[in-house]
């Protein structure tokens, strides 16, 4: 097979200028990033919630055993909500400065030695004192959790990982019946102790978690860290707590989503105490029915925490960069006038399936907001940030129940919704005005702040690694805290500019440090890499040595264990082989790499993935390949496995041109084909590579590799150096090279 | 700007000088461990013992009977004991989504008196009143029958 000079001129409409790029979107799942943690936490976050409503399942064994008073109930369910109150702050405090893993783990285990002490008590006094300290511990876990989840993972998975990290909460409202019945079953004090058991076994799981290093994630996002172990100094991990507070608040995206939170609890803190009452009087259910039917409502916000998280990590990428406040403003517009038409239909089932779309759009606002929250709050203030919210909103939540029934009394409790249901719609509009406005500015000045004190920790390392003379200057140069200071919002866009000019003139591809590992057998040592746009780029190496591995973790069919890779800027942890090829990444697998039973209209279908959405966008690219390759448009439906070695690699390479790709991975081109072939094939590799498209071209043959190659990169024992332009490089030396290393 | 220790920080450094040089990353593991343990074991022993450890008076689900705003509440109690006789107080109660009550009423034998006798059943009855229009429509949610006192009979 031959191709004519014309043919490889028709490339030219195949190259990335001329192909339309779809969007990116974010697949549902975390990939290729440890979930552990994030189970984890959830679950302590599920033990820790049920327990907030064990007492009050029990409350009918309390009063038999020990007689208590009504009044003397009241008394264990305020004191203990007094205590979250109380420890919530000083637990936000706590985060910021200390081990967030071992502060779980401590304080989930004394949550589950305080349970026992509680299943012990012997009359009101012990429950008290029980319920007191179990009030403390409570808060141990959510301010904690959210700074943890904002280090251990991506900046573009946050919505993600708040939202199932919300379902810990969910959970554990549904473990409240477990608990009424191993009370009926058991008694309220075994049901006490069986609740204490999981906590140990969590409390040991997170003292074995890794602590992340707080702003990790920033660093990573913005490419900054090289050393991701190294704890850079910030000015807020040791500043007095009013002043920390102070720069808090004068966060204004943040005080917005706080005042926003704040004014939807005083809507929602009452709906679950006061909807079963709405459903007995004016729908005429007993309170059997009434409580089931809140439950089904229940489901409407599983649903709405699951999908808001991956809509607002979608827009985001979408280039909606405000998208997690936009969501979490629009999720409460909408949630408004669902709940109102809700409480004013009389016909019970429409106002059920209207009360849980209602629920759903409230909840699904939590987290979008969680994650902005984070986005906002320098790394170090993320404890403190999370807890205050946490404390307004439990506030705000005590104070509802108390307003719907002061409207009730006052009209009824029809009148009370319609009076409140406003103000859901108003928590909306503070997001999508305040928030929404200064949201952006907020993010850049962290990522702003994070990026200035990377700089001076990188610039302290290279000071203290100068001669002595030189060091007496770097002790006299400014502290951490000192020009730190003028990190402010104001320079953020600024400082947003640069990062932006810096990118254009970035790599495609740049990796670092990625390890990867088959099981106990490790392939990829801290492979170090980057790849400048456009040109061919051959990799060399014996069989063996991780080339094909190291394309296969670019291209996402595999998941490196550490290490971190960029495409145009964009970190492609997290990001599925479906989605790299949208983003511009397209793999040739080595070998025989078509599907042999299917024809060869279909092969080249596969390689139009990306456009699958245009049918028309297909069939003009098919035909475009087609000039190309000639010899293909008579066997279109032809087998592809019955066409010869050269006929196949033209099938693959042509699947992988439909594409348009601005990354072409290509793994051994010329294996088992004859040198004629090759050649054949080599020209219009390099009239692609010519055209604009990068192309990183595995190869065993050094005279391949030279001939086609601008650079040359050389891997052995899964280490790549680069050895320079392939024009300054002597294929005996290469070759000899290349049996070193076989030895 | 140098920034001098804050309270909290204060705090952890008094702490860390009461405690003493022992205070250290390997007694911190060795505590931990223990209290994890033994915080699981005592769990685990106490929660079975209670599975095991029935009450020696044996309640029965109340049965009721709604006339107006006024409940009689009837309740099977059974003695388990082999060799003790037992004169119980026992009461009904009505309870709202709570759990608080919303009446509440000492229940008395409906033949005989309160002398049970080992291995023995009574019926106990108790009339619930007070309960008004709206908390009877709206926050009645079950009914329940204790044993206030278990009083072993001389």
């Amino acid at each position: 097979m031959v191709l004519t000079p014309a043919a490889t001129e028709r490339i030219s409409s195949l190259t990335p200028t001329l192909t339309p790029r779809p969007k990116f979107h974010v697949t549902r799942k975390l990939v290729g990033v440890w979930k552990w943690p994030l189970v984890l936490l959830t679950a302590v976050y599920t033990i820790n919630v049920s327990d907030q409503f064990l007492l009050s399942s029990m409350f009918p064994l309390l009063k038999r055993e020990f007689g208590l008073s009504d009044t003397a109930l009241g008394i264990l369910s305020g004191s203990y909500l007094i205590s979250v109150t109380l420890g919530t702050v000083p637990f936000g405090a706590l985060a910021d400065r200390y081990s967030r893993t071992r502060i779980i783990a401590w304080g989930t285990a004394a949550w589950g030695v305080t349970m026992i002490f509680t299943g012990l008590a012997s009359g009101f006094v012990m429950l008290l004192l029980g319920r007191m300290v179990l009030g403390l511990w409570d808060p141990c876990d959510n301010p904690t959790s959210q700074s943890l989840l904002a280090d251990y993972y991506p900046v573009n998975q946050r919505s993600k990982v708040m939202g199932i990290y919300q379902m810990g909460q969910l959970t554990g409202f549904f473990l409240l019946p477990i608990g009424g019945l191993m009370g009926q079953a058991w008694g309220w004090r075994a049901t006490f102790f069986f609740f204490a058991l999981p906590a140990f076994v969590v409390a040991l799981l997170s003292w074995r978690l890794p602590e992340p290093v707080r702003g990790v994630q920033e660093r990573r996002h913005q490419r900054l860290e090289s050393d991701e172990r190294a704890v850079i100094p910030s000015r807020f991990q040791s500043i007095p707590v009013v002043d920390a507070y102070r720069h808090i608040l004068r966060c204004r995206s943040y005080t917005a989503s706080l005042v926003s939170s704040a004014v939807g609890s005083l809507f929602f803190g009452g709906i679950g105490v006061w909807t079963p009452t709405f459903l007995i009087r004016y729908h005429d259910l007993d309170i059997a029915e009434a409580t089931t039917a809140l439950s089904v409502v229940a489901v409407g916000g599983l649903v709405g925490v699951l999908t808001a998280g991956n809509l607002a990590d979608f827009l985001t990428h979408a280039g909606y960069t405000s998208a997690r406040i936009g969501v979490a403003g629009i999720a409460r517009l909408i949630s408004a006038p669902l709940f109102m038409a809700a409480f004013l239909v009389g016909y019970t089932p429409l106002m059920l399936v209207l009360l849980s779309f209602g629920a759903l759009f409230l909840v699904a606002a939590i987290p979008p907001l969680n994650a902005a929250r984070v986005d906002v709050l320098h790394p170090d203030l993320r404890g403190r940030g999370t807890s205050l919210d946490a404390v307004t909103q439990s506030l705000a939540s005590a104070a509802s129940p108390v307003i719907y029934g002061m409207i009730a009394d006052a009209a009824d409790l029809r009148t009370a919704y319609m009076v409140l249901i406003p103000l859901a719609a108003l928590a909306g509009l503070i997001l999508m005005t305040f928030a929404l406005a200064s949201y952006r500015r907020d993010e850049q000045a962290v990522q702003a702040m994070v990026r200035q004190e990377h700089a001076e920790h990188v610039a302290g390392l290279t000071r203290s690694a100068e001669p002595p003379a030189e060091t007496a200057e770097a002790v006299e140069a400014p502290t951490p805290a000192g020009p730190r200071a003028e990190a402010d919002p104001a320079g953020a866009d600024e400082s947003g500019s640069e990062v932006r000019d810096a990118a254009r003139g970035d790599p495609l591809l740049h990796i670092e440090g990625l390890d990867f590992s088959y099981g106990p057998i490790q392939v990829l040592f801290g492979i170090d890499m980057t790849l400048p746009e456009g040109g061919c780029h051959a990799l060399v190496g014996r069989n063996g040595v991780g080339k094909t591995t190291l394309l296969a973790n670019i291209g996402g069919l595999l998941h490196a264990q550490s290490g971190r890779m960029f495409f145009r800027n964009q970190d492609l942890v997290g990001i599925p082989p479906e989605q790299r090829a949208k983003l511009g990444i397209t793999l040739m697998a080595a070998g025989q790499s078509i599907f042999g039973s299917l024809s060869v209209r279909d092969n080249l279908w596969f390689g139009a993935y990306p456009f699958a959405g245009s049918s028309s966008l297909v069939g003009s690219r098919l035909e475009e390949v087609l000039d190309v390759f000639p010899a293909l448009g008579s066997r279109l439906d032809q087998r592809a496995g019955t066409l010869s070695g050269g006929e196949q690699q033209m099938v693959a390479l042509g699947r992988a041109l439909v594409a348009g790709p601005d990354l072409l991975l290509i793994d051994e081109l010329s294996l088992g084909l004859a040198p004629t072939v090759t050649a054949e094939l080599l020209k219009v590799v390099e009239r692609i590579a010519a055209l604009g498209t990068t192309i990183l071209l595995v190869e065993q043959s050094i005279g391949v590799a030279l001939s086609v190659a601008d650079s040359v990169f050389f891997m052995d024992r899964g280490r790549v150096s680069e050895l320079g332009p392939a024009t300054a490089l002597d294929a005996d030396e290469l070759a000899h090279r290349l049996l070193e290393s076989q030895q | 700007m140098t920034s001098s220790p804050d309270l909290l920080e204060r705090s952890a450094r008094t702490a860390t000088r009461l405690l003493g040089p022992w205070w250290n990353e390997r007694t911190r593991r060795v505590l931990f461990a223990v209290v994890i343990t033994a915080g699981f074991v005592v769990g685990l022993v106490l929660g079975l013992l209670q599975v095991y450890d029935r009450e020696v008076l044996d309640v029965g689900e109340p049965r009721v009977r709604v006339e107006g705003l006024t409940a009689t509440v009837q309740v099977t109690v059974r003695n388990t004991s082999e060799d003790v006789a037992y004169c119980p107080v026992v009461a009904v109660a009505a309870l709202d989504r709570d759990g608080l009550d919303l009446a509440k009423a000492t229940a008395a034998p409906d033949l005989g008196d309160a002398r049970l006798a080992p291995k023995a059943s009574t019926n106990f009855v108790g009339v619930l009143t007070g309960i008004s229009r709206q908390d009877f429509d709206e926050q009645l949610s079950e009914y329940a029958a204790f044993v206030e006192q278990e009083n072993p009979c001389p």
